[in-house]
């Protein structure tokens, strides 16, 4: 049986093509966010499905989440990141007990219990300077690519201390340090900081290990390891961090094929 | 010990250390270079400040950066530890009417944060403790009890509520849920009398409804039986008229300090060391007798400097009366580097700054005081208080610093600037002021340049 | 003349007595400000407008927390309209708490005069507390067999009764959806629609602990003849059961809580909070520990602008809860906190 997982995030559309009867991945999409958003998912799933040598009609169910969700009006049902992310993250790591999710727009914390199923969790889906958004303004501002900005972190020796919570403001003062020429190094190192400080309050004291982290902010270098200085624990980045949420829509997509 | 007055880093003091002990300083036991604050305990933030010169100012910074020290040590001797919370100098004055007892405010560690740099990353611990990252830095006492790194636990917290901030109230609430026992006593939001109700005097020429003079006595009754207990010693009328006596003498030194420093033409002693010295007077520094002591020593260097006619801040720098502490202590130091100079400030205890009735019952007198808090009132009282300072002190200028997350401030604020700029005609600035304010220097120089900018152009024009 | 309440412990039947006309301030904001200067509680402002607008009627603030407090500093400053400061103790244990608040009620009395009132006698005073009092005991009835909506409603028709501003919506009780709590700060009938939310999310609200919610009605009051000072009888009556965020500690809060949440096998809380109000905020993590459930936050101003964002919110709680997952070990309830009560009269029970 194959089933579909569309993750209409905010920023980007993930697909995933998932064969129950071998438990593979048979192809994946990603394509940028856009107005016309159920065109663009129709798009993705499509050029997701030739890859894959296969047509819609072999597609058992099709599961959309994400913010997205409703405009994917093909979709089968709708379920909630939440769930999605938890169960695409426990695919690859079934022991995990507690899930970070930063995204572009948003970022989550999932505590996962005994048996894989989501015990309580907390999202930030407000304030930017917890999500990759923060990252995206300093890239802009520095004018440097996002992916090289791990490198940047990795050389600084004393991170920036960043205050604001909203990245507005903390535009201002990335400014006001680089006017007094402190060390970019030190300034991306910072931002990444205040990235993982802003998840602290999601995950509460206790953090219950293993931890591990996906989104696309996962992708970058360091950025995990500055949450693991900040939440003073190991974190492990899961594979295909972009995918997961696709990939949790695609396995829950069984319990709702004909 | 005088010399000409400079503001200098933490590096260039452990010269200046150098030179002082060479002519022969005489420091308490807890002296010492200033140096040894960052690398034993981490105060990294000390390397961003600059300090007054002067041998006074070492005892001073000193004496507040060994207060946990001293605490833990009161411990091990057997002192029992009281932290009270929210009312700024009033329980204290109790407590150290009681001999073995001692009061410290565990929300001073809200400065914590910007002294250690964040080091033990007491605002992130708050977080997880609940506390959002909007709500005020006072937050990082929260942590500061969990973790246990800093102040021992006390054995008592008092705390007042009623016409308190939002933010702290939340944060002692949620310590209380943690486990730790709070008396909780209740300070009413202070009006003015109703025209069928008798009036109070109260100090600072307030006044309130004698109803609330009484609500807060009968408070502070129960606190007095609560210390009573706890010390084992009933805190009778004798023993309270002894302690407020002593209470007095610090805050009639802090007023002769003060007097001598913002009266004068040209600044003997910067703005950051009297903003500390300021707030020796809401608990002593955990030391009262010391406390005397250091304030005496700054006072001898203010007037030994005004005789020499050595000044911190020249006789033109602009008088600017500065409203609320700032949450990172770099942000007053840029006064002087801005060519100004503090002649007055409202860091939100002005009540602790007034003598405590000595001709009255004793608790009576406390609850005036209490009661004359300039944040339990209005804030066009506070306001008119700020004017009327402003007036006596002939500043050019105000300032309203701002704190991240403070529940009065954003409408404190404005009224506050508001009032003095109708009254008064002053230029006001308001800067907010977070936790580290490194990335808004830029921003905060240009606004109080600007404003010293425009105090200065209007001399020219009069 | 209208005297606007904006707490729900400024007894209505006070002000009715008096002659005047109680109005619940929360039926009268028609929505939150979109934008409000940094720190600054939405509701809060949007009470300042409301006041300075409305320089006919009376309003009577409390100093149930800072940002009401300041809200009648600002009002006072800026325009004629009438303002109470109304001074709530924080305190509930001592005869302190209890003479402040009798006191208050009987300086709002005077206040009420002034604007034209009447000083009520014995009997009408009497009759005023018991018609208000027999209508809260049918509302905490009618409150566990209606839809959350339709109790909501009339709620606000106790505390404002001419508002009808809202048709009352004709939800029906359903036995499916997840029971949860809607626990926090003012809930406007603006923003009624998060009931329609939940209920479209698959849950069920089988306790709105919000203002003015259940929580917001003290008991019914029985009056002896005994009572002479039925002023005293009303204000003790008022604070011994009253239950709110702000009472320090907020212990009884718990304690109300706690009994309806068992009794109604509540699943997951909702803590209704309007942005920087820090009294409900801080309290979302002592939720989560001492009911051992999932606690979702809901920001008031996302309520109709951000339905999005609220919708998946709930839509992943629910999922969470159907999904089987009991609550961890990790978030076994705590028994209650200890805190120091300082009694001078050992009969007086909080």
């Amino acid at each position: 049986m194959i089933c579909a997982g569309i993750d209409a995030g905010s920023r980007a559309i993930k697909v995933v093509l998932f064969d129950h009867d071998t438990s593979r991945i048979l192809a994946t999409g990603i394509a940028d966010q856009g107005i016309e958003q159920q065109r663009l998912a129709e798009q993705l799933y499509d050029s997701a499905l030739k890859d894959a040598g296969l047509t819609r009609a072999d597609v058992a169910a099709v599961v959309a989440t994400g913010y997205g969700r409703n405009t994917v009006r093909f979709a089968t049902t709708t379920m909630s990141e939440i769930t999605c992310h938890a169960r695409g993250v426990t695919f690859f790591k079934p022991d995990a007990r507690t899930i970070i999710e930063i995204g572009g727009q948003d970022s989550k914390v999932i505590h996962i219990a005994d048996g894989g199923f989501v015990r309580d969790f907390a999202m930030n889906d407000r304030c930017a300077a917890g999500t990759g958004r923060f990252l995206e303004m300093l890239a802009s501002r520095l004018g440097i690519e996002l992916r090289k900005l791990g490198e940047l972190a990795s050389q600084s020796r004393q991170p920036a201390t960043i205050n604001s919570t909203c990245i507005v403001f903390a535009e201002t003062e990335i400014i006001g340090l680089l006017a007094q020429g402190a060390p970019v190094a030190d300034i991306v190192a910072g931002v990444q900081k205040a990235i993982a400080t802003r998840l602290v309050s999601l995950v509460g004291r206790c953090v219950t290990g293993p931890v591990y982290f996906t989104g696309g902010v996962a992708l970058l270098p360091s950025m995990a390891g500055a949450l693991g200085e900040v939440l003073r624990t190991q974190i492990h980045v899961v594979p295909m961090p972009q995918y997961t949420g696709a990939l949790g829509a695609a396995l829950l997509g069984a319990q709702c094929a004909p | 010990m005088t010399t000409v007055p400079q503001q200098i880093s933490l590096e260039e003091w452990d010269a200046r250390y150098t030179e002082l002990q060479q002519a022969g300083l005489h420091e308490p036991e807890y002296g010492g270079p200033l140096s040894r604050h960052v690398e034993c305990e981490g105060d990294l933030r000390l390397r961003q400040l600059r300090f007054d010169n002067s041998a006074a100012a070492l005892r001073l910074w000193n004496f507040l950066l060994t207060e946990n020290e001293r605490l833990h040590k009161a411990r091990a001797q057997g002192d029992l530890l009281v932290g009270t919370m929210k009312d700024l100098g009033t329980v204290p004055a109790m407590v150290y009417s009681l001999p073995g007892v001692r009061a410290f405010y565990p929300d001073g560690t809200w400065w914590t944060p910007c002294l250690m740099s964040c080091t033990d990353r007491l605002l992130e611990q708050a977080e997880a403790l609940g506390i959002e990252a909007l709500s005020c830095p006072v937050r990082a006492m929260l942590a500061a009890f969990e973790n246990q790194e800093h102040f021992p636990i006390p054995d008592l917290l008092i705390c007042s509520v009623g016409a308190t901030c939002d933010d702290f109230s939340a944060i002692a609430q949620r310590l209380a849920h943690l486990g730790h026992p709070v008396i909780w006593w209740e300070i009413p939001r202070r009006r003015v009398p109703d025209p069928d109700e008798s009036a109070c005097p109260l100090p600072g020429g307030l006044s309130a409804p004698q109803v609330q003079v009484e609500l807060v006595r009968e408070e502070i009754e129960r606190v007095a039986v609560a210390l009573g207990d706890a010390a084992k010693r009933k805190l009778d009328t004798q023993l309270l008229q002894a302690g407020i006596r002593a209470a007095n003498v610090v805050r009639r030194q802090l007023a002769a300090l003060r007097t001598a420093v913002y009266g004068s033409a040209g600044a003997p002693l910067p703005a950051l060391e009297m903003l500390i010295a300021e707030m020796l007077a809401i608990h002593f520094c955990s030391d009262r007798t010391e406390c005397i002591a250091v304030l005496e020593e700054l006072l001898a260097e203010a007037q030994a400097r005004l005789a020499a006619r050595q000044f911190i801040a020249p006789p033109d720098a602009v008088r600017i009366y500065w409203v609320n502490p700032p949450a990172d202590l770099r942000a007053i130091n840029l006064l002087e580097e801005c060519g100004g100079r503090l002649c007055g400030a409202d860091f939100m205890f002005t009540h602790a700054l007034e003598p405590i009735p000595e001709d009255l019952p004793p608790i009576d007198a406390l609850a005036r005081v209490a009661l004359a808090d300039p944040m339990i009132g209005s804030a066009t009282e506070r306001a008119r208080r700020i004017v009327a300072d402003c007036r006596k002190t002939n500043a050019e200028a105000v300032v309203v610093a701002r704190i991240p997350g403070a529940s009065h401030c954003p409408w404190e604020s404005e009224q506050i600037r508001s009032i003095v700029r109708a009254e008064t005609g002053l230029p006001t600035v308001e800067l907010e002021v977070p936790p580290i304010c490194d990335g808004l220097l830029p921003t905060l120089r240009h606004r109080l340049e600007t404003v010293i900018e425009i105090a200065r152009a209007r001399r020219k024009s009069k | 003349m209208k005297v606007y309440c904006t707490s729900p412990w400024i007894p209505v039947e006070w002000v009715c007595a008096h002659g005047h006309e109680p109005c619940g301030v929360w039926a009268a904001v028609d929505e939150l400000p979109s934008a409000t200067a940094e720190g600054v509680c939405p509701f809060a402002r949007a009470l300042v407008e409301l006041a300075s607008k409305n320089h006919q009627a009376a309003f009577v603030f409390t100093t149930a927390c800072d940002q009401s407090r300041r809200a009648a500093d600002a009002v006072l400053l800026q325009s004629h309209t009438p303002v109470f400061l109304f001074n709530l103790p924080a305190t509930w244990q001592t005869p302190a708490a209890h003479r402040l608040y009798r006191a208050e009620l009987a300086r709002l009395g005077r206040f009420l005069e002034r604007l034209g009132g009447f000083s009520p006698s014995y009997l009408e005073l009497m009759l005023v507390i018991r018609r208000y009092s027999e209508q809260r005991a049918m509302l905490l009835d009618l409150i566990q067999h209606s839809p959350a909506r339709q109790a909501a409603e009339a709620v606000m028709q106790y505390f404002w009764p001419d508002h009808a501003k809202k048709p009352a919506s004709a939800g029906k009780v359903t036995a499916h959806g997840v029971p949860v709590a809607l626990i926090g700060g003012p809930l406007l009938p603006s923003q009624w629609g998060i009931f329609d939310v939940i209920e479209s999310a698959g849950g069920r609200v089988v306790l709105n602990a919000t203002e003015p919610g259940e929580r917001c009605l003290v008991p019914q009051l029985t009056l002896s003849t005994d009572n002479s000072d039925l002023q005293a009888v009303l204000a003790d009556h008022y604070l011994d059961h009253w239950v709110d965020v702000f009472q320090r500690p907020n212990t009884r809060l718990y304690d109300w809580l706690a009994v309806r949440i068992a009794q109604r096998g509540v699943r997951a809380i909702l803590l209704w909070v309007n942005l920087h109000c820090d009294l409900w905020r801080a309290e979302a993590q002592t939720l989560r520990n001492r009911f051992g459930l999932p606690v979702v936050m809901l920001e008031a101003h996302d309520i109709p602008a951000n339905l999005n964002r609220v919708t998946t919110r709930l839509a992943a709680l629910i999922e969470t809860v159907r999904s089987g997952s009991r609550p961890a070990d990790l978030h076994q309830p705590r028994k209650s906190e200890p805190y120091a009560v300082q009694r001078t009269n050992p009969g007086d029970s909080p």
